[in-house]
């Protein structure tokens, strides 16, 4: 259970009037942004890998380990899928202070700890995020930038398998987006998990990841490096997307 | 003026005279109440045999019936608002239905359940035994009246915390005691505190279902409703001083719950 | 323009609207009542007796319909007080027939039948109580609140039980009691229904409920007759219907039907 691995899946469902049909794969050292036009399906797919929607068919692995299989009979729930998750805007508990929302996290994780190992864990991420001046703060009193670390360090202290980030710049302004967006590129490749990162921004796409996955109209099958993507666009969205590189 | 601006001012005075009529009609005879009765005779009717012990039974029936009623309303209203299927939406109507229930029909079909010829009638006792006519009766009594005040707030409240928030916090491993304790309730305490309110106001008030119930016996049963129409019986004053007296708890409760309900709101939102 | 005067236009009409609408039922149910409705405020304990009488009333006054009004007594002198819309009181005692004779609302006071207390019991579940004496041994008693006839009645019936039979009777008895009831016919229903082991109530209420309870005697000692009295309102609407109405009840035909129902004759002179 506690290997570190790829994540590899292969998910087919009805999602509306869209059939979402996504099966890919990410290494742990090569984050994949996934890109497609509105309304394509992309936070979808992030929630599907989440547990938090439904999969008709399909199957999800990290590793060996089996978090799905429609065949089999296997749904392994929410709690139990160690998958980090950062949605957009970024869902901290409004009603705790930034040290609660992580203590929340280092408690549900499964490793156990006594109190004094939780509160030194919550001390790392604090530390490592540069979030230890705001620790008392509320969740709410919070800058955008402030925020996105608060919820990227607590989706990280349940000691995720696969980080999945649903447009993680897009509540910032354009400032902050550029600063956060090359402290996310950095720390990514320090973590070594496998991260899926959800945008609209072909600035993301170039920087945070190795790999690209577009998504449209629900479905994607393979992943490219951002140079494949510029040399031989495959569709009218992706030669207006990386049209728009600065 | 222009046309558009007198076309306005038009428009507002209708709404505000439709609102006033009905203002009017809920305060009139709440003040034709109050000032009715001069204050000597209001104390006059407070020292009645019938208040005192008519407002403790009420107040500590009432209270009871409330923690009954959270206690075990809240779980019900969380588990409600996480399903969405049919199953789900039949018990929520079921639940809410004795909004509908005349008073008198509670108390009968609370006779029929609990009552000597009912099917627990064995259980409470090897002759037959029947919770009616007791104090028991007057909370569940109050319990079945007013839990769907609650309920429906407590559905609305829970109902209204963002998906995501809990969809995360699964995420992060927490147990089903976890989501509930430490963030749906928490996110949630206005609204409950508020349905609370109802619940409460509901419970002190109920008469049909009581009166048909628990019977009329004072200091067991007879509730400041029933002591009033009681009194009403036979001394109009002190069905009036009485009618005051419920109509001043009433206020006061609501009021404190009122502020509590605010400090709760300004907590949650990181402002306390 | 054209939707701001429609809606101007509709405002204004509003309002002769609701004026025309009440204008209208206040004439309606004026002519209604000046021609046709008698309303009879009676203690419930008159209620089938009265309705049954209602037939004979519409029989001999065609154009007449005859509308009640039952309830506890004390509750329909509080009404009568406040409300001027009742032709006919009709009352299970004295008290608050005079009472309302004295305030002037009320007037022509006739005591027009009498009615006896009982004990009542289940049929089923079986009851302890098998005679007046024996009322201590039930485990649930319901009788009349203080403040309603049928409660004074069996309070007088309690003293005068006390006195004769000793042993702190009345006491005994009250121990048990779990419920005081503000209308008689409650009271006959919580013995119906089994929830209690004895009650008391009229004659009259008992012997509608012969299936389901059965009736005690009160020994003659300790017997107090319950007198109905009615009297006309003075500011009735109907108040030649309303002389019409009384004059039945004091009919042979009037009579004979109290009689059938259980109701006592006013006094022991008359047949």
């Amino acid at each position: 259970m506690n290997e570190p691995g790829d994540l590899s899946f292969s998910v087919r469902t009805p999602l509306g009037t869209l059939a979402l049909d996504v099966s890919l794969q990410v290494a742990a050292e090569a984050p994949l942004v996934v890109v497609g036009p509105n309304g394509a399906g992309k936070s979808s797919l992030l929630l599907t890998l989440l547990g938090a929607l439904p999969v008709r068919e399909g199957w999800i692995q990290i590793g060996a380990d089996e978090l799905l299989n429609t065949q089999s009979g296997v749904d392994c729930p929410i709690e139990l899928r160690r998958i980090g998750y950062v949605p957009q805007d970024y869902a901290l508990f409004p009603h705790l202070t930034v040290r609660q929302n992580l203590e929340f996290a280092v408690r549900g994780s499964a490793v156990p700890a006594t109190r004094f190992e939780r509160r030194e864990q919550v001390e790392a991420i604090l530390h490592d995020l540069q979030l230890s001046s705001l620790a008392e703060r509320r969740a709410t009193a919070l800058s955008g930038g402030e925020k996105q670390r608060v919820a990227l360090g607590r989706a990280l202290a349940s000691r995720p398998r696969v980080l999945l980030l649903d447009e993680p710049l897009a509540a910032l302004d354009a400032q902050a987006r550029y600063e956060v967006r090359l402290f996310l590129a950095e720390y990514l490749e320090t973590l070594r998990l496998p991260t899926l990162i959800v945008t609209h921004d072909p600035n993301d796409a170039q920087v945070l990841g190795k790999r690209v996955a577009v998504i449209e109209a629900g479905s994607c099958s393979r992943t490219l490096t951002w140079a494949e993507l510029c040399q031989a666009p495959t569709s009218r969205f992706v030669s207006e997307f990386v049209g728009r590189e600065r | 003026m222009t046309r558009i601006g007198l076309a306005h001012r038009v428009q507002t005075l209708a709404l505000g005279t439709l609102a006033a009529l009905l203002l009017a009609f809920l305060v009139i005879p709440m003040g034709c109440l109050m000032l009715g009765t001069s204050w000597g005779e209001f104390s006059a009717g407070l020292r009645h045999p019938l208040a005192s012990p008519a407002l403790k039974l009420s107040l500590w029936t009432s209270a009871l019936a409330l923690v009954i009623v959270v206690t075990l309303g809240t779980p019900l209203a969380w588990l409600l608002a996480l399903r969405r299927g049919r199953v789900s939406q039949l018990v929520e109507t079921l639940v809410v239905l004795p909004v509908a229930i005349p008073p008198a029909v509670a108390g009968l079909a609370l006779l029929l359940a609990f009552g000597k010829k009912g099917p627990f009638s064995n259980w409470f006792s090897p002759e037959g035994g029947s919770l009616a006519l007791t104090t028991s009766a007057v909370v569940l009594a109050e319990v079945f009246v007013s839990s769907a005040f609650f309920l429906q707030a407590a559905l609305a409240a829970f109902r209204r915390i963002d998906a995501r928030l809990l969809i995360v916090a699964r995420s992060l491993g927490a147990s089903p005691f976890q989501l509930f304790f430490r963030i749906a309730l928490p996110l949630a305490g206005p609204g409950l505190v508020g349905g609370a309110i109802l619940c409460f106001a509901r419970a002190l008030g109920e008469f049909g279902a009581t009166l048909m119930f628990a019977g009329n016996l004072q200091g067991k049963t007879q509730t400041l409703p029933l002591a009033i129409y009681t009194a009403m019986e036979s001394d109009l004053r002190a069905a009036q001083a009485l009618s005051i007296l419920l109509l001043a708890v009433a206020l006061a409760l609501f009021f404190g719950v009122r502020f509590a309900e605010r400090r709760s709101h300004a907590s949650v939102e990181g402002r306390l | 323009m054209k939707t701001l005067d429609r809606r101007k236009f509709g405002a204004l009409s509003l309002a002769p609207l609701l004026g025309g609408c009440v204008a209208c039922d206040r004439g309606a149910s004026n002519t209604q009542h000046l021609e046709r409705e008698l309303i009879v405020f009676a203690a419930s304990s008159l209620r089938e007796v009265f309705s049954e009488l209602s037939h004979s009333f519409t029989a001999q006054h065609p154009e007449a319909r005859v509308a009640f009004n039952f309830a506890g007594t004390g509750e329909l002198k509080t009404q009568v007080e406040h409300s001027t819309n009742a032709d006919v009181f009709a009352g299970a005692d004295r008290e608050h027939t005079e009472a309302l004779v004295r305030a002037g609302a009320c007037q022509g006071l006739v005591v027009f039948a009498r009615n006896e207390p009982c004990i009542i019991v289940p049929l089923a579940p079986r009851s302890p109580v098998a005679n007046f004496s024996e009322l201590p041994n039930a485990a649930r008693i319901v009788v009349g609140a203080p403040q309603v006839p049928i409660g004074r009645y069996t309070d007088q019936i309690l003293e005068r039980a006390n006195k004769v039979l000793g042993h702190e009777f009345r006491s005994r008895v009250l121990a048990k009691v779990v419920s005081r009831e503000l209308n008689v016919k409650q009271v006959l229903a919580k013995v119906s229904l089994g929830e209690a082991d004895a009650g008391v109530v009229y004659r009259t209420d008992a012997l509608l409920a012969q299936n389901r309870v059965r009736i005690l005697n009160i020994p003659a000692e300790f017997k107090v007759l319950a007198e109905y009295t009615l009297a006309t309102l003075t500011k009735a609407k109907n108040p030649t219907l309303a002389r019409e109405w009384v004059a039945l009840i004091r009919s042979r035909a009037g009579q004979s039907l109290f009689a059938r129902f259980g109701f006592l004759p006013p006094s022991e002179t008359n047949p």
